[in-house]
């Protein structure tokens, strides 16, 4: 017994002094993880960096219409406290600073006021008019909220005008001639529409994130918890191929031969190579979560589903790559076997889309690979769940591993027999 | 009783075409002795080592080292034995002391005995002060001495080493084939491979010759240079066509046999002294021009030669 941890050691020695192999188990995942975390603003929330916005008010129309002026309404809209954290905004003169700025790349975006936008708005025939956004073609997501922010106070506008068009007809279909109760009205109208769509909407939206079944309430869940998670997993699979490949490399070497000629049985021999793989990408794990807690601040979750996942996600890879490398003639062949297969279920199980939750067939098909099955875990965890959320995946996962090693043992006995 | 002996042992790879590697080998081994198995390659040396290491199963025959059967008590047999395989059989991103432990461990040894063992080894092949080094930074002597090293440090009773002198520099050759000696004085069994007439030559008690998984001859050196009648070999290298040339020496009296090789004809003959002057005589009458002259005593190559008409080295 002694002698499969001498051979399982002696391997996990040699995987930890190979450079190139750790910087794809260890540096290769974090590097990933960092960049595409960095992107997104880091581990807590969804967020990006404020966009700069410059907007030029050329609407000098007095205040007449609901609101005061549209443009100062939409001015002080964009540089609202809602908004600060989103938008950086800025006031210019003239329409062609504006333009300038974007151009220049100062600025994501130009928000140009027309002039007399608000007497078009508020006489008696209301002319159509526009506010021109002037964007950044390369830039979507900042001038996509100003668009939004735009879109809601012109819905705002249109919808005052609309009620202010309204209660005039009705003035004028119940008989009210005189043109100043006839304005009277169509403000009042128009300023009700506004208060009560501001106050007191009678439809709303309310958005909700699903909630873990054991957990008093969901964690806030950044991004790179989810892609750490995923180039975890598939990073895994990849360290687990290239140690047990180290059975053909020795095989060629002349060590695995050699080692048959001592009196160590060949069951002995295989078992102590089979958990070299095990071993080596335990560390992996460990490694990478506890990076991730340090680097990204990710909060994984419950010790115990989190080690439940990290021995499955150990078991279940170690258990591939001893099945593939069984089946392979040559260390060139499993290689090349290896990478496609472990990329295939990568791309299928999901690694590279994060864990968020996905429906349709894509959500299905990716429960036909134990990727998608750690990802399930993986997100249960990272949004607080506990060992009973993630005991199905781990059982399914342990049921790969368990079948893939029977099979790579059977094939590698029957080879070294 | 031998301490190995050998039976009727036979190798068939993917049968029943496929190549027969050992085709019905029989020898004994003395306890104390130096037994090398001379041969060109694929004369079947390291399919016969293979099989008594219990890395191949025979697909006829028996073979018993130390009295335990290689085909039903292999534990035995691996117990008793030390290989020395062909290639460098270890790891380059060990040092030579992990290596060495490594392989202890693997015959059972450990803790204190283990490491007062490796440091023994490590003395007897001379690298002691090269024991934190990786592998990877020795030369190919070095290399080999770890390699046999990895072999001794269970103190095997036989020790099988598989032509370990492959391509080293000849300083590293006379190291090994000394300290090959040395184990041999303190009591080790050597069965030695070799394609190398001088090894085997120098080192043995007794040598097999083998050709195509057979054994053509056996003895000592002394009786297998007496079989073939104690003919020399005599060496000439011409500037005329040497096949024609060749078939003239044939016919000269007292030459066995005549070949070419590397360009130069390689003739048997039985007394060197009344040959030669009459091999010059045919040349200059048939005007050969003879430019270069070797004669070498009868010797294992000689013998391989008049065995097989092939050179050891063909």
């Amino acid at each position: 017994m002694r002698k499969v941890f001498y051979i399982a050691f002696k391997d996990v020695r040699r995987t930890f002094r190979d450079i190139p192999a750790l910087a794809t188990m260890l540096a290769a995942p974090l590097i990933i993880a960092l960049v595409l975390g960095s992107a997104f603003g880091g581990s807590t929330g969804f967020s990006i960096a404020p966009t700069r916005v410059v907007v030029v008010d050329l609407d000098a129309a007095p205040a007449q219409s609901a609101g005061g002026q549209i443009g100062e309404s939409i001015v002080a809209t964009l540089t609202g406290p809602g908004l600060k954290d989103v938008l950086l905004v800025e006031q210019v003169v003239t329409e062609q600073e504006a333009r300038d700025r974007v151009d220049d790349g100062d600025a994501a975006v130009a928000v140009i006021i027309p002039a007399g936008l608000t007497a078009a708005l508020t006489q008696t025939q209301a002319a159509s008019t526009s506010i021109v956004l002037y964007r950044d073609p390369t830039k979507t997501i900042g001038p996509g909220i100003v668009n939004t922010v735009i879109q809601r106070v012109v819905a705002q506008v249109n919808g005052a005008a609309a009620a202010a068009g309204t209660a005039a007809q009705l003035a004028v279909a119940t008989g009210v001639t005189d043109p100043a109760v006839i304005i009277q009205l169509a403000t009042t109208a128009s300023q009700a529409f506004v208060s009560k769509a501001q106050s007191a909407p009678l439809l709303t939206v309310d958005a909700r994130e699903p909630q873990v079944t054991a957990a008093e309430k969901t964690k806030v869940v950044g991004v790179a918890g989810p892609v750490l998670a995923g180039m975890m997993v598939f990073f895994m699979f990849l360290a687990a191929s290239n140690v047990a490949r180290s059975i053909l490399d020795e095989d060629v070497n002349g060590t695995l031969p050699r080692l048959f000629t001592t009196p160590t049985p060949r069951g002995v021999i295989l078992t102590g190579k089979f958990l070299s793989v095990m071993l080596v990408v335990l560390i992996q794990a460990v490694v990478l979560i506890v990076a991730g807690r340090l680097i990204f601040g990710i909060d994984w979750g419950a010790p115990a589903p989190v080690g439940a996942l990290t021995v499955g996600g150990a078991a279940v890879s170690a258990g591939f790559a001893v099945c593939l490398m069984s089946l392979a003639r040559t260390p060139g062949q499993a290689g090349a076997i290896a990478s496609g297969v472990f990329l295939v279920m990568a791309l299928v199980g999901g690694n590279f889309v994060g864990t968020a939750n996905v429906g349709g067939i894509f959500g299905t098909v990716r429960l036909f690979t134990p990727n998608g099955w750690l990802l399930k875990g993986w997100d249960s965890t990272l949004r607080g769940g506990s060992m009973g959320d993630v005991l199905l995946p781990v059982v399914v996962v342990l049921a790969f591993a368990l079948v893939t090693l029977s099979v790579g043992v059977v094939l590698f006995r029957r080879r070294f027999s | 009783m031998r301490f190995v002996e050998v039976t009727g042992l036979r190798k068939q790879f993917d049968p029943p075409k496929g190549t027969v590697a050992v085709d019905g080998l029989s020898f004994g081994i003395e306890q104390g002795e130096i037994y090398s198995l001379l041969g060109p390659n694929g004369a079947g040396k390291t399919t016969t080592i293979s099989i008594l290491s219990c890395l191949l199963r025979p697909t006829g025959g028996d073979a018993s080292v130390g009295g335990a059967s290689i085909i039903k008590q292999q534990a035995a047999v691996k117990e008793a034995i030390g290989v020395v395989p062909q290639e460098i059989a270890l790891y380059p991103d060990l040092t030579a002391q992990e290596n060495l432990a490594f392989w202890g461990k693997m015959y059972g040894l450990r803790g204190s005995p283990l490491d007062a063992r490796v440091e023994e080894v490590l003395d007897l092949i001379d690298l002691s002060d090269r024991k934190k080094d990786r592998l990877e930074d020795f030369s190919g002597g070095m290399k080999r001495r770890v390699n046999i090293g990895a072999a001794l440090l269970h103190k095997p009773r036989i020790l099988f080493l598989d032509e370990p002198t492959v391509g080293i520099d000849p300083q590293s050759r006379r190291a090994i084939l000394d300290g090959i000696k040395d184990l041999n004085r303190q009591g080790t069994t050597i069965l030695y491979t070799t394609h190398y007439m001088e090894e085997a030559q120098e080192l043995s008690d007794r040598i097999a010759i083998m050709d195509h998984g057979r054994m053509i001859a056996e003895g000592t050196h002394e009786e297998l240079v007496k079989s073939i009648g104690g003919q020399a070999t005599v060496e000439l290298t011409v500037d005329h066509d040497l096949d024609r040339t060749l078939a003239t020496w044939c016919a000269v009296d007292g030459v066995t046999s005549a070949l070419a090789e590397d360009g130069r004809a390689r003739l048997l003959v039985s007394d060197a002294n009344s040959a030669v002057p009459r091999l010059f005589e045919t040349a200059t009458r048939d005007g050969i021009r003879i430019t270069g002259i070797n004669v070498a005593e009868p010797n294992l190559e000689t013998v391989f030669l008049t065995l097989t008409g092939r050179a050891l080295r063909d």
